[in-house]
C-alpha cells in the first residue's frame, strides 16, 4: 500500500487539527508516517523509540524488519479501523510505504494529575494515595496492593462517543462470580454518548437507579478498594473517574473508615456510633425543634426553652418557615462556596457567616437557636461524606413533615423509611444488612468493631466463597483474642431469610 | 412453604410485635376490673396463648405446610378460601381497637393541645405500604423493631422502677373477686390475637429441631414483659390506674432527672411507637396475606408488592379509615362493643382455632410424624395465594 493512500485513509475518518501526522525517511530513503493525537502521546519517547531506529532501516525494509527494529511489546499489527481507534485511544500508528501492515505503537501519555491524597478520605493513620482520572494508574493501584493471579480485572468499554474503558475488578476464589457477569452484562446493556464519570455506571449497574439510596459504594483509596474485594465485593474503575464504585452495597458501610482498621477497636467502635448519631441528629434536628416549637413544647427542656423562647419572641416567620429560610441559606452557601473560585469563596464564607448570619439575627429575621441547629446539622452530616446527598435530602423531606404533622409525621417517616430499607437490595445483598436481616456473624464489623482477630471469616451477607480470611498459624502467639484454625473454618451464615 | 422468613424472624415477630399492642390501653383496663390484681388476668390469658402458641409451633416441626395448604388437604379449596376470607376479616378487626388506641396516643402524647384528626390520617399511607408488602417484609423489619423495642423499655423501666411500690400489689387478691378477674379477663381477650398470628406464620419459615421450643420461649418472654409492665404500672399508680391511659408515656414522668434534661423519656417512648406502629400494621399485613390467598394471588412480586396486594391494602385500610372516621369520637362505645359482644370473635381465632392445627392430622401429610419434606411435598404445601 502506499504511504498517500494509508494517510488518507486514517485521515478521512479523523478529521481533526490535533490529529498529527508526521512523514519521515529513513537515511536509505524508505518512507515511514506516523500519526496520533497531539498530547495523547508521549513524543521524545516516539522519537527515540520509533523515528530514530527506523532511520536505518534499509529501502527495502518489510513488515517484518520494521516488526523487528521496533522491538517492545507496546507494538501491535492492526488493520485500518483499528488504527483509527488506537490512535483516539493515544497510541501512534506507524505507516510504512510499499507495506500493507499498520503498526500502533502503546506511547500513551494523556494528560493528567499524579498519584495524590484524595480530598473526600483523608486518613490520619494509613496510606494517603489515591485514586487518580487513568484507569490504567488506578489500575496499576490495585495490582501494586493485591499481588495475587487472582485478582481479575475485565474491561468493557461504554459509551457511544466516549468509548470509556470500564475495568471491572475481582478476586476469582472470593468473591459471587455470578456478579462480574452481571455487572458487565448491566453495564454493555446501555447505550449512551458520553460516560462522563463512575456515577453513571453506578446507575447502569443499579436496580434502582432513581431511588434516593444508593446501591454502589464510592471510594478514593486504593487501600479501601482492596480491602472491599478482598472482603467478596466486585469493583469498578471508570476510565476519566478518580471514583470507584463496589458492589454489593450495604448501608453500613458509610459509617466506616479505613483508619477504623488502623485503629484501636474500641477507639473504632465509638467513633462509627459517634457517626451513627451524627448522622441521625444531623438529619431529625431542624425537624424535631421545629416540631417541637409548633406541636410539643416538652421536648425541650424548660430552661432551654425558656431561652429559646426570648430568642424567638418578635420574629416575624414561624418557626418552620424561619427553619426552612436557614436550611435554604445555608444550602445556597454550601453550593456558592463549592463552585465559586476559591479566593471569591473565602468572601463568601465572611459573608454568609457574618453579614447574612449577624445581621440576619439582629434584625430579628431569625433566631440565634435556628442558626446553631442549622450549622450543628450541616456538621453533623459531613461526618459521612459518602451519605451527604442522601441525608441532606432527607434532612428536607422531615423539615416539611415536621413543619405540617408535627412529631408524629416524624415518626411515620422513620417508619415508611425502614419499611422501605429492609427489602431493598443490592446484588442479593440486602443494604440494611446486617441489621436487617440479622447477621450476628457481621455485626462484629458493622457499627461496632471488633478486633482483626476475631474478623477471621468474610462478611456472611455478600455470600462470596472462601469464608476464612484470616488463619493463626501455630506458634503466632499467646493472644487469645486469636482465632483457631477450628474457628476460622467455621462457615458464618448469611440473611437466613434470602 | 414459601420460606418468607427465618426462626429468629418468628421469635422476633412473636416477641415484639405481640408485645407492642399491650402497652396501651390493657393496662388501665384491667386495673379497672382488678385493681392490684390486674397482671391476674394478664397472666390467664397469656397461659392459655402460651398454649395456643406452643400448639401451632409444634404442629410445624410436623409439617411445611401453612395453615390455609392443610384446610386445603383436609376440608378441600373452597374451606381454605372461605377460613382466608374470614380470617382477613379477623385480623382487620383486630386492628381496629388498636387504631383506636394510637390516634388517642398520638393526639395525646405527640401534641400539646388535642388536634384534629386528621394528623392521624397520614398513617394510613404508611399503613396502605407497609399492609402491601408483605410478610418478608414483617420479618426484616421485626429484626430492627425488637432490639429497638427491648432497649427502650428498658430504658423506660430503669426511669420509672424508682417510684414503684410493689406494697400496692399485695396482698394478692385481697380486694378483687374471682368473678372480677375472669371479668377482666374476658374483656381484655381483643387484645390476644397472638394464637392467630402465630397460626398465619405457620409454614412460612423453614422449621429446625427445637424452633417450636424457641418461639414459644420467645412469645413467653414477651408474655413475662408485658407482665413486668402491668406490675410496675399498678405500683406507680396504685388506685389512679384507672385513669392512667396510655401509661407507657407517663410511667418515668416522676424521674427526677427529667426536670433538667428535659422529656428525654419521650424518646424512649417514641421509639417504643415505632415498634407500635409496626404491629398494628402487621394486623393489616396479615389481612392482605389472606385476601391474596383468598383471590389466589402472589402477594409480592421479587421485592415490590403485587398489585392484588397493593388493592388488597388500599381497600383494607379505606375500610379502617371509614370506621375511624364514622367512630372517631366513640372509642368506649368501640371498645364496649369488642369487650362485650365481640370477644367471643377473638376467643374462636385465636384460642380455639391454634390448638385445633392438631386435628388436621391428615393434612400433615402420613399423620403426626410424617413430616412432609421434598419437592412434591413443598408443591402441595403451597397456600391457595401460590
Amino acid at each position: 500500500m502506499q504511504l498517500n493512500k494509508g494517510i488518507e485513509a486514517i485521515k478521512d475518518v479523523l478529521v481533526s487539527a490535533d490529529v498529527i501526522t508526521y512523514e519521515f525517511s529513513s537515511a536509505a530513503g524508505k518512507k515511514f508516517a506516523l500519526i496520533y493525537v497531539d498530547g495523547l502521546v508521549e513524543k521524545a519517547q516516539l522519537g527515540e523509540l520509533v523515528v530514530k531506529p527506523l532511520a536505518k532501516a534499509g529501502k527495502e525494509a518489510g513488515a517484518a524488519e520494521v516488526r523487528a527494529i521496533l522491538a517492545s511489546p507496546e507494538v501491535k499489527e492492526v488493520d485500518i479501523p483499528s488504527a483509527i481507534k488506537e490512535i483516539s485511544y493515544g497510541s501512534a500508528v506507524l505507516l510504512t510505504d510499499g507495506c500493507d501492515e499498520l503498526f500502533s505503537i502503546g506511547l500513551t501519555k494523556p494528560p493528567g494529575r499524579a498519584v495524590a491524597e484524595p480530598p473526600t478520605q483523608i486518613a490520619v493513620k494509613g496510606p494517603r494515595e489515591g485514586f487518580t482520572e487513568d484507569i490504567k494508574i488506578n489500575c496499576a493501584l490495585v495490582r501494586k496492593r493485591l499481588k495475587s493471579p487472582d485478582l481479575r480485572l475485565d474491561t468493557v468499554r461504554t459509551g457511544k462517543r466516549s468509548d470509556t474503558a470500564v475495568t471491572i475488578c475481582y478476586l476469582a476464589d472470593v468473591c459471587n462470580n455470578e456478579i462480574p457477569k452481571k455487572l458487565a452484562a448491566q453495564i454493555a446493556a446501555n447505550e449512551i454518548d458520553v460516560v462522563a464519570d463512575s456515577s453513571y455506571v453506578g446507575r447502569f449497574v443499579s436496580s434502582r437507579p432513581r431511588s434516593l439510596f444508593k446501591r454502589c459504594a464510592t471510594c478514593e483509596k486504593p487501600d479501601i478498594f482492596c480491602a472491599k474485594l478482598a472482603e467478596g465485593r466486585v469493583g469498578i474503575l471508570v476510565d476519566g473517574s478518580p471514583i470507584a464504585l463496589t458492589v454489593p452495597y450495604m448501608l453500613v458501610e458509610d459509617f466506616q473508615s479505613s483508619e477504623d482498621y488502623f485503629i484501636s477497636s474500641y477507639r473504632a467502635t465509638i467513633l462509627r456510633f459517634l457517626r451513627a448519631v451524627a448522622v441521625v441528629v444531623g438529619i431529625l434536628l431542624p425537624a424535631v425543634y421545629v416540631a417541637a416549637q409548633l406541636f410539643k413544647l416538652q421536648l425541650i427542656p424548660f430552661k432551654l426553652l425558656l431561652n429559646i423562647s426570648s430568642s424567638v419572641s418578635g420574629l416575624p416567620l414561624s418557626p418552620s418557615i424561619e427553619m426552612f429560610l436557614t436550611l435554604f441559606v445555608l444550602e445556597v452557601l454550601n453550593e456558592a462556596s463549592i463552585r465559586m473560585p476559591k479566593y471569591v469563596g473565602l468572601a463568601i464564607s465572611i459573608v454568609g457567616a457574618l453579614v447574612l448570619g449577624e445581621t440576619a439575627v439582629n434584625a430579628g429575621i431569625i433566631s440565634t437557636p435556628a442558626i446553631i441547629i442549622v450549622a450543628f446539622s450541616a456538621i453533623c452530616l459531613y461526618v459521612v461524606p459518602d451519605l451527604v446527598e442522601t441525608t441532606a435530602t432527607l434532612r428536607w423531606i422531615f423539615l416539611i413533615i415536621a413543619g405540617s404533622i408535627g412529631t408524629f409525621g416524624i415518626i411515620l417517616f422513620i417508619c415508611l423509611l425502614m419499611c422501605y430499607l429492609v427489602t431493598e437490595q443490592a446484588y442479593g445483598v440486602p443494604i440494611l444488612a446486617p441489621f436487617s436481616p440479622l447477621i450476628p456473624h457481621d455485626m462484629s464489623d458493622g457499627l461496632l468493631k471488633r478486633d482483626m482477630f476475631s474478623l477471621s471469616t468474610r462478611p456472611a451477607a455478600l455470600k462470596g466463597k472462601n469464608k476464612v480470611r484470616f488463619r493463626r498459624k501455630a506458634g503466632g502467639g499467646d493472644n487469645k483474642g486469636g482465632n483457631d484454625d477450628k474457628q476460622a473454618a467455621k462457615e458464618p451464615r448469611g440473611g437466613e431469610d434470602d | 412453604m414459601t420460606d418468607q422468613l427465618c426462626t429468629r424472624q418468628v421469635c422476633f415477630i412473636m416477641a415484639a410485635y405481640t408485645a407492642a399492642g399491650k402497652l396501651l390501653m390493657m393496662p388501665a383496663e384491667l386495673s379497672y376490673y382488678c385493681g392490684g390484681d390486674l397482671w391476674l388476668p394478664a397472666l390467664i390469658v397469656y397461659v392459655l396463648q402460651v398454649a395456643a402458641v406452643w400448639a401451632v409451633a409444634f404442629a410445624c416441626s410436623k409439617t411445611d405446610k401453612t395453615f390455609f395448604a392443610l384446610i386445603e388437604g383436609v376440608l378441600g379449596k373452597a374451606a381454605s378460601k372461605v377460613l382466608c376470607w374470614l380470617f382477613a376479616l379477623f385480623f382487620a378487626l383486630a386492628a381496629v381497637l388498636p387504631m383506636f388506641s394510637q390516634k388517642l396516643f398520638v393526639q395525646a402524647i405527640f401534641y400539646d393541645t388535642i388536634p384534629a384528626l386528621i394528623t392521624f390520617l397520614p398513617f394510613f399511607v404508611f399503613s396502605v405500604y407497609a399492609g402491601a408488602k408483605g410478610l418478608k417484609n414483617a420479618g426484616r423489619v421485626a429484626d430492627i423493631a425488637l432490639p429497638l423495642m427491648g432497649i427502650s423499655l428498658i430504658v423506660l423501666f430503669a426511669m420509672s422502677v424508682g417510684e414503684a411500690n410493689v406494697g400496692w400489689l399485695l396482698p394478692v387478691l385481697r380486694t378483687t373477686s374471682a368473678s372480677s378477674v375472669f371479668s377482666g379477663a374476658r374483656f381484655s381477650l381483643y387484645n390476644f390475637t397472638d394464637g392467630a398470628m402465630m397460626l398465619m406464620l405457620m409454614g412460612r419459615f423453614r422449621y429446625k429441631k427445637g424452633d417450636s421450643l424457641k418461639i414459644t420461649l420467645s412469645y413467653a418472654l414477651s408474655a413475662l414483659v408485658v407482665l413486668l409492665f402491668l406490675v410496675l404500672f399498678y405500683s406507680i399508680f396504685s388506685v389512679l390506674s384507672p385513669d392512667q391511659y396510655f401509661a407507657i408515656s407517663k410511667m418515668a414522668i416522676f424521674f427526677s432527672a427529667l426536670s433538667i434534661v428535659g422529656r428525654v423519656d419521650l424518646i424512649a417512648v417514641y421509639a417504643v411507637e415505632i415498634c407500635m406502629l409496626f404491629a398494628l400494621a402487621f394486623y393489616i399485613q396479615l389481612s392482605v396475606t389472606c385476601v391474596c390467598g383468598a383471590l389466589g394471588k402472589e402477594q409480592s412480586k421479587g421485592r415490590s408488592a403485587s398489585p392484588a396486594s397493593a388493592v388488597a391494602s388500599v381497600a383494607i385500610n379505606a375500610v379502617l379509615l371509614a370506621v375511624l372516621i364514622a367512630f372517631n369520637n366513640s372509642y368506649l362505645v368501640v371498645q364496649e362493643a369488642f369487650g362485650r359482644f365481640l370477644w367471643i370473635v377473638f376467643v374462636l381465632f385465636a384460642f380455639v382455632l391454634p390448638p385445633l392445627v392438631w386435628a388436621l392430622k391428615r393434612g400433615m401429610g402420613g399423620g403426626a410424624n410424617g413430616k412432609v419434606s421434598g419437592g412434591t411435598g413443598k408443591k402441595a404445601g403451597r397456600p391457595p395465594s401460590g
